[in-house]
């Protein structure tokens, strides 16, 4: 009778220790659940510009934002009366960021005038996180699409050996 | 002549990575992201990136495609040069966490990854084509062949083909990339491709699997380790800047005299005590140690070619069933052997981070339930992490 009266507490203290040792062991390997966790993945920052052709400004031009982490997201805008665009800054949740495998974020700014496509800005990285220097750029875009496609570098300041690499047919000196 | 440094090797696999999801506008800007690549290759995307189909049986039946390599021109420095950068995937993943490994006839007659090679096939007709008018004509550039991941194990069946097919001279960059075959192919492509530089971290769990019979090229060579450490984290695979440590901040060198190296693990002499089991740990070294001591006791009983050969030629049983009926009748040999085989489970046990690592019996059932055990530790959590996302 004695046996059985203990017997329950002796499975909870059995069932505790097993706790303790998977708690324990799965501390060891903490980083092993980060998958459960979502994160912030900063997609763009706010964006302002300015659309010229030939130093007249372009009105009413649709301008298409196109990013793409795992999946697309789409938005487009137009310009108003004196070439000037903008776009709310877009972060998504996500779970990717604490997977084992990298998840490249891309970004493309596009415009389609008189039946060509004109690339105003593409960058492309394998970081969740924000660029300084890429959000201080995107806050006034100027862009003549007379001017030919080029590629800048530009300063990262989060990882300074990663310069960026920005193309489009905006000036960004 | 001249090899990528390491900084452009693992920047080029890391652009790799931007082809996966199309792009609706069709604007790619390959490779102008990072300003080193920029300078030295460029990529025409006239025809977009070379499809590849992975992935598991759904994937497969539903041909879902996506950009898997680009083929680039060098400049400058590069001149006549051509690299191949190749992504890897998630949804391949499947293939080298399963314990049910298939094994296949590689294109150069020894036994490789069934599940690599075949994404090596359904890519191989776009690789051709692309590669043909840049090789075929009296190119005497070098061909770089990089990859991350499965993009590495990809890139080396690549490296392998290429050197067979266009016989320019071959150099292979791999980050993280895990076992593509057994040591025939291991062989044979560390003598066909010129130069391999294998970069790992030590945390990083992906180059431990898939286990032995597996093994790594350059056949017991040199492997570029960018980051020791101690345990397995997940994260260690990562390219990312943002990741600790992060291939593509670990490789940031112009020069590979730089970088630490280290002999792949030569599967030395490794007689595992029962006693002893609880020094074992859930780490990359437990891993090797636990490989070691099961080859030992195949070589100690006389079973190691008969193993060898039973994996090359494939039984109907898995792999794992059938080493676990050859260690059931190892264990019958000698009272010798049976405590041998005992070490070898109990330390399998404790690495897999049991709660009873007691062995009872050397039976069938209870040899395969612990490699079931030992397998399902360094794989199902790699596999949890990445279902979790698809």
């Amino acid at each position: 009778m004695l046996l059985v009266r203990f017997r329950p507490i002796l499975l909870l203290t059995a069932r505790l220790s097993i706790l303790i040792s998977l708690t324990l062991s799965s501390q060891v390997n903490a980083n092993m659940f980060d998958w459960l966790k979502k994160y912030d993945v900063h997609l763009s920052p706010a964006i302002n510009g300015t659309i010229t052709y030939n130093g007249q400004p372009v009105t009413q031009l649709k301008v298409y934002r196109e990013l793409t982490y795992h999946r697309e997201f789409l938005d487009h805008t137009l310009t108003d009366g004196e070439g000037n665009f903008s776009f709310a800054a877009k972060s998504i949740r996500s779970r990717r960021p604490g997977s084992a495998f990298d998840t490249a974020k891309r970004q493309v700014l596009y415009v389609d005038h008189n039946n060509q496509r004109y690339l105003l800005w593409y960058y492309s990285t394998l970081n969740a996180g924000a660029a300084a220097t890429l959000t201080g750029k995107l806050q006034q875009l100027n862009c003549e699409l007379t001017q030919p496609e080029k590629t800048y570098e530009l300063p990262n300041q989060e990882f300074p050996e990663h310069p960026h690499g920005v193309t489009g047919v905006c000036s960004l000196d | 002549m001249a090899t990528l440094t390491p900084k452009l090797a693992v920047q080029l696999a890391s652009l790799a990575y931007e082809i996966k999801e199309p792009s609706s506008s069709g604007l790619y800007r390959f490779g102008k992201s990072a300003p080193d690549v920029d300078r030295a290759f460029q990529f025409d995307l006239t025809n977009g990136p070379i499809q590849g189909i992975s992935g598991g049986i759904l994937a497969r039946m539903l041909k879902r495609s996506s950009g898997f390599a680009m083929v680039g021109k060098g400049k400058a420095g590069y001149q006549g040069d051509h690299v191949i950068a190749i992504r890897g995937t998630a949804s391949l993943a499947d293939g080298i966490t399963d314990a049910h490994i298939g094994l296949t006839g590689g294109d150069n007659n020894s036994l490789i990854h069934a599940g690599f090679n075949k994404t090596f096939h359904s890519m191989k007709p776009a690789l051709e084509n692309a590669l043909s008018p840049l090789l075929s004509r009296s190119s005497n550039g070098t061909v770089h062949c990089v990859g991350h991941s499965l993009g590495g194990a990809l890139a080396h069946i690549t490296a392998d083909w290429v050197k067979r097919r266009f016989k320019n001279q071959v150099f292979l960059y791999t980050f993280g990339a895990p076992r593509v075959g057994l040591d025939g192919f291991a062989i044979k492509t560390s003598t066909n491709i010129d130069r391999i530089f294998r970069c790992t971290h030590a945390a990083d769990p992906v180059p431990m699997v898939p286990l032995w019979p597996f093994v790594h090229a350059p056949y017991q060579g040199q492997e570029v380790l960018l980051a020791p450490g101690q345990g397995i984290s997940f994260n260690a695979h990562k390219m990312a800047m943002e990741a600790s440590p992060g291939y593509l901040n670990t490789a940031n060198n112009n020069s590979w005299a730089n970088l630490q190296t280290q002999s792949g693990i030569n599967h030395s002499t490794v007689r595992l005590h029962y006693e002893n089991r609880h020094q074992a740990s859930f780490s990359g070294y437990w891993a090797d140690k636990i490989s070691s001591g099961l080859i030992t006791l195949l070589k100690d009983a006389g079973y190691y070619s008969a193993v060898m050969a039973q994996a090359a030629i494939g039984t109907g049983l898995t792999f794992y069933d059938m080493l676990a009926r050859t260690l059931e009748a190892v264990a019958k040999a000698s009272g010798k052997l049976a405590e041998q085989t005992r070490g070898l489970l109990g330390h399998m046990l404790v690495f897999a981070r049991q709660v009873v690592t007691t062995v009872t019996e050397l039976s069938f059932n209870f040899i395969r339930w612990v490699f079931d055990k030992t397998l399902a530790a360094l794989y199902r959590s790699a596999r949890d992490a990445i279902s979790s996302v698809m």
